[in-house]
């Protein structure tokens, strides 16, 4: 028996020829399994379901696979109360959309499944029966009361489930949409500890750090009473990478080898930190590195992080003493102390020196 | 003011405190000489105004105090105002004020920066850099990383104190809620139960409805059925109006004398039989004549009888015992012949007279001629049972009868007749009643007369009945009664009712019972339903209540999330400060290492001054580490020195930034510098200034009230500019 699960592609009229390629390789990958979740977001928008209806309902259509719809907050997004089960998303396409829980047996998989809801506030009276599988799957849309996730700006707490919703379901593991970084914890409930699996957003949505690495979908095994998951790249997805370079480091035959990984799909943020005499430096630095790498990648970043440009103040001798210092410092303590946190201490040093010069003129 | 052949500079004094339009000189050693008030630290002071740079510092700010707002010295060769040194500086480094042989040691001191400068090839002090990355570190002043910490783990104390207190609050009201349900299930119960209630209630109020109904259905019935009956006694009662006159009495009556007379009758033929013994109580009866006649030949039958008995008692007498009689004498005559006894056997013969035999009866021929002779008697010879004996008896009691009792016979016959008579006429009379009537029976009639009677009755009432019913229905006839009824009943059976009903007493009881119980479940159910109400706006306000902290939980658990990565941050930051201040400090140590070389170049300097060997610690410009040994050997902080010695550490420290920090453009002022030296030590300086003068090329200026001191510098320096101040 075997599950596929995805989640947050997030398709969109935006990035069309970016995400419609990888929504077709999530029902590729689904194409001899028993059943396939969408875990929610999967369109960025009530209106961008409309828009993709058509491609959706044609890449459904052509597997065999029953499809299991669950919404999340993005397809409630400007719905103005219209419901995705009207969009004919395909034959073989089960919504779960209302505020209530759908129950599943899938390959003796005891499988309970729960849309979004921004307030889950009538869980209490509801009755989730007993577990008729040595597994029970929760599944759902939403960051779990208790995963202790630092919610950045761009995710909605309102996507809160309550603990005793885990507690009421009495599932063995939860697999849950929303956060966009595939990110794993346990989390106590009264019948024990149980898995929380986010298996992360399906595309780089944005270049925040919940997006860094690569994309992708959840493949559960079970036979034989034995639950395996596996994680399955998403190739047409490509992954989110970023390096750090120090601008007096080696940039150009590090950036060499690796790019030799790169994909076409993938995006490449590269942040340069260091002291420089003077920005006309780092700029060509810069310029050289995007003229050589950025054809090779969807798309490719560079920009200054931590960067200290001395310019009038480079004459200074305690500054190129500390510096003498802190290369020295570098190369005694090799393999003792993470280069980051000598740069760091450097740039530091560096501006703490500067302001200190600047300070007495 | 002598000649002198070194003269270096000349210092015009245009206004300076006391000084107005003087000139002085000064030679590669010159010597202000005066007593008090004599005008050497107003000299000082025009000269360290003259050597130094002008600003803002509260030295100069004294001097203007002291020398007055437009003081004007002007010194030749002219120096360039940036190569002056400040005048702080100046006075620390390159001068001794008043005998007080000191150094203004403190914290970014401008004069220190400028030596720092100079001695590690930059002003920016290593310490302080160290200093306040370590206080950014590990101080607790605002914006310190270790504030920083501190702060945010306070933060962290604090939000963690919060999601506790917040998942408490949470779990306080899941216990509540969990209470509701309790209640609200157990409520549930009785709800359940109380539906049941409710749901028996209704079927018994359907029930008592239709009940309601059917007594309605059953009041139809009856008024028809009391048409009914009216029409049907109303056609019985014309069918027999024959009835109207009530015979019942007379017929009865009559009926009972029939029978008085019927029951008379049978008793007297009842005697009758028994008189005559006669199974035919109708056989005529002998009247006189015959009596006699049969009496005569009944006499002559007797008389025959007799004599036939007679004859017959003989005959069996002879037969009963001449046979044994016969056989005894036989026996006898055996045994007498043959003296056999057993002969004797023979008298056994006699026993046969008991044998029973049939005795000879009377011969036929003679009782026909006796039966012959009463032929009235009418025997029967066939069947002649007693014998002559019989008919004996036969004609002793027929001459009794004919004697005794058929006269009586006779009586009663004729009173049989006459009530036969009597009685058949009464039946004559009774049946043309009861055929009038179309009966043929008293029992008909009176059921009859009794059944109409009845139906009279009934009819009355019925009628009184209806006529209430025809009011009530608004009919002025029976038949509109019937119409209107059959109506009725006709809506009636259409709704399909059953025909099962109770009795009113019944339904009015069980309406009682049902509205009792239903009040009592009615306002059970209700309070039921309230209670669930309350419970359901209870539940709902306390799941609205608990639906609200999932997501504070989570935006805490992201502050802290955040604040644990915060940390992790201001981790690597005190890592990176951490190996910053090993940085500096290999900076600083670089420093040290000149600033001992400092040190000992110091040293030096002092045990040539003062002629001996001893050794001064220091650390940069910090007086704190400033010792020296005395006398005794023993460290001593030069706080704690004598004055002479720490006079002497500090003039050779002075000398030796001297070398340091150059000699251009500069003149050493050293105003009563001996004055806490003994003789020996003055003697001792005086030659070691010489040396260090001659070495750097540097003039020396003294200022001077003793005149041993001024003849020591005389002695020892060669060509001493003297300018006598009075």
């Amino acid at each position: 028996m075997n599950i596929i699960i995805a989640s947050d592609l997030h398709l969109s009229i935006k990035d069309k020829d970016y995400s419609l390629p990888i929504l077709e390789e999530i029902f590729a990958n689904a194409v001899l399994s028993d059943g396939i979740f969408l875990l929610g977001d999967i369109f960025d928008s009530y209106a961008d379901a409309e828009e993709f209806r058509a491609d959706f309902r044609r890449f459904a259509n052509g597997i065999k696979t029953p499809i299991y719809f669950l919404a999340g907050n993005h397809e409630k997004l400007a719905s103005i109360g219209r419901r995705l089960d009207k969009l004919d998303l395909g034959d073989r396409v089960v919504i779960i959309e209302d505020h209530s829980y759908s129950r599943f047996y899938i390959g003796g998989l005891d499988i309970i499944a729960l849309p979004y809801n921004n307030k889950h506030d009538d869980f209490y009276q509801w009755d989730f029966g007993n577990k008729d599988s040595d597994i029970r799957i929760f599944l759902s849309h939403g960051i779990i009361e208790g995963s202790m996730w630092f919610v950045d700006k761009f995710e909605d707490t309102t996507a809160a489930i309550p603990l005793d919703l885990l507690n009421a379901v009495s599932c063995d593991i939860a697999i849950l949409g929303h956060i966009h970084q595939k990110f794993n914890t346990k989390i106590s409930t009264i019948n024990g500890d149980i898995d929380v699996i986010y298996p992360g957003s399906s595309k780089i949505c944005r270049l925040s750090e919940t997006e860094i690495g690569k994309k992708f979908i959840l493949s559960l095994h079970y036979q034989n009473k034995s639950l395996n998951i596996d994680y399955i790249p998403l190739e047409k997805a490509g992954k989110y990478l970023v390096y750090q370079f120090n601008i007096n480091g080696d940039i150009e035959s590090e950036l060499a080898r690796l790019s030799a990984d790169w994909k076409r799909k993938d995006v490449i943020e590269i942040q340069i930190s260091g002291v420089v005499e003077s920005d006309s430096h780092i700029d060509k630095v810069i310029k050289d590195i995007e003229s050589k790498y950025k054809r090779l990648v969807s798309k490719f970043i560079v920009h200054k992080k931590k960067v200290l440009i001395l310019n009038n103040i480079v004459e200074e001798n305690i500054l190129s003493e500390f510096i003498a210092v802190a290369e020295n410092y570098k190369n005694e303590k090799d393999g003792l102390i993470a280069p980051q946190t000598i740069e760091l201490a450097k740039i530091m040093g560096v501006e703490r020196i500067a302001a200190a010069i600047k300070s007495r003129k | 003011m002598g000649n002198n052949n070194n003269i270096k500079y000349n210092l015009e004094i245009n206004s300076f405190g006391k000084f107005v339009f003087k000139s002085f000189d000064i030679a590669n050693t010159t010597v202000f000489f005066g007593g008090n008030e004599s005008g050497k630290s107003t000299m000082f002071d025009a000269l360290l105004t003259a050597f130094s740079k002008v600003d803002k510092t509260k030295y100069y700010a004294d001097i203007k105090k002291r020398y007055g707002k437009h003081v004007d010295v002007i010194l030749s060769p002219a120096i360039d105002e940036e190569e002056k040194m400040p005048l702080a500086m100046y006075l620390n480094i390159y001068s001794v004020r008043q005998g007080d042989i000191t150094m203004d040691i403190a914290d970014n001191n401008e004069w220190q920066k400028i030596i720092r400068s100079k001695l590690y090839n930059t002003d920016i002090d290593i310490d302080s850099l160290i200093n306040s990355v370590v206080a950014e570190k590990d101080s607790n002043v605002k914006g310190s990383i270790n504030s920083e910490r501190t702060r945010l783990n306070d933060l962290y104390g604090k939000l963690k104190e919060s999601l506790s207190q917040l998942t408490f609050e949470k779990n306080r009201i899941r216990t509540h809620l969990k209470d509701i349900q309790n209640k609200l299930g157990a409520n549930n119960i009785l709800k359940k139960k109380s539906e049941d209630d409710v749901i028996a209630l209704e079927r018994t109020s359907k029930n008592l409805e239709m009940q309601d109904e059917l007594a309605a259905r059953n009041r139809y019935l009856s008024i028809l059925s009391n048409i009914n009956k009216y029409q049907k006694l109303n056609e019985y009662i014309r069918k027999n109006s024959v009835y109207s006159n009530d015979y019942s009495e007379q017929v009865t009556q009559m009926d009972n004398d029939i029978r008085e007379y019927e029951r008379n009758i049978e008793f007297l033929r009842d005697k009758y039989s028994s008189l005559c013994k006669s199974q035919n109580p109708n056989e005529p009866f002998f009247d006189d004549r015959d009596r006699n006649k049969i009496l005569a030949k009944i006499d002559k039958a007797i008389l025959k009888v007799d004599k036939e008995r007679t004859a017959v008692y003989k005959k069996n007498i002879l037969a009963k015992y001449l046979p044994s009689m016969f056989i005894s004498v036989l026996s006898l005559a055996l045994f007498a012949a043959t003296d056999e006894p057993m002969c004797l056997l023979g008298f056994i013969s006699f026993l046969l007279i008991f044998v029973p035999r049939k005795p000879i009866d009377y011969h036929y021929k003679a009782i026909e001629d006796i039966v012959d002779t009463v032929p009235e008697l009418k025997f029967d010879l066939d069947n002649l049972e007693g014998g002559l004996e019989g008919i004996y008896d036969t004609l002793l009691i027929a001459r009794q009868n004919i004697i005794e009792i058929e006269p009586q016979k006779e009586t009663i016959y004729n009173e049989i007749l006459a009530m036969i008579d009597t009685v058949s006429r009464l039946k004559n009379d009774l049946m043309n009643i009861l055929r009038a009537c179309g009966v043929d029976s008293v029992k008909v009639y009176l059921d009859n007369i009794s059944f109409y009677n009845e139906a009279e009755n009934d009819f009355g009432e019925l009628y009184n009945q209806l006529v209430k019913d025809m009011e009530t229905y608004g009919t002025s006839n029976i038949m509109m009664l019937e119409v209107e009824i059959s109506r009725l009943l006709r809506e009636f059976d259409e709704k399909g009712l059953s025909y099962n009903s109770m009795t009113e007493e019944e339904l009015f009881v069980k309406k009682n019972n049902y509205k009792r119980k239903a009040e009592d479940v009615n306002t059970r159910y209700n309070e039921i339903l309230d209670k669930e109400s309350e419970y359901l706006k209870e539940m709902a306000f306390t799941c609205g209540e608990l639906s609200s902290y999932p997501s504070k939980i989570i935006e805490l658990e992201s502050n802290i999330k955040n604040i644990e990565l915060q940390m992790e941050s201001l981790d690597k930051e005190t890592s990176a400060l951490n190996v910053l201040v090993e940085m500096l400090e290999t900076m600083r140590s670089k420093n040290n290492e000149i600033f001992d070389e400092l040190k000992l170049e110091s040293t030096d300097i002092f045990n040539k001054m003062i002629s001996s060997n001893r050794s001064f610690n220091m650390k940069d410009f910090d007086t704190k580490t400033m010792e020296v040994l005395d006398k005794n050997d023993n460290m001593v902080n030069i706080a704690s020195a004598s004055t002479a010695t720490r006079a002497a550490f500090l003039l050779s420290l002075k000398l030796t930034l001297i070398t340091k920090m150059g000699v251009d453009n500069k003149v050493i002022l050293l105003d009563e510098p001996f004055i806490t030296f003994d003789t020996q030590r003055e003697l001792d300086t005086l030659a070691f200034l010489k040396e260090f003068a001659s070495e750097h090329n540097i003039p020396i200026v003294f200022f001077t009230k003793d005149q041993s001191t001024k003849d020591n510098i005389v002695n020892t320096f060669d060509d001493v500019l003297i300018n006598e101040l009075v």
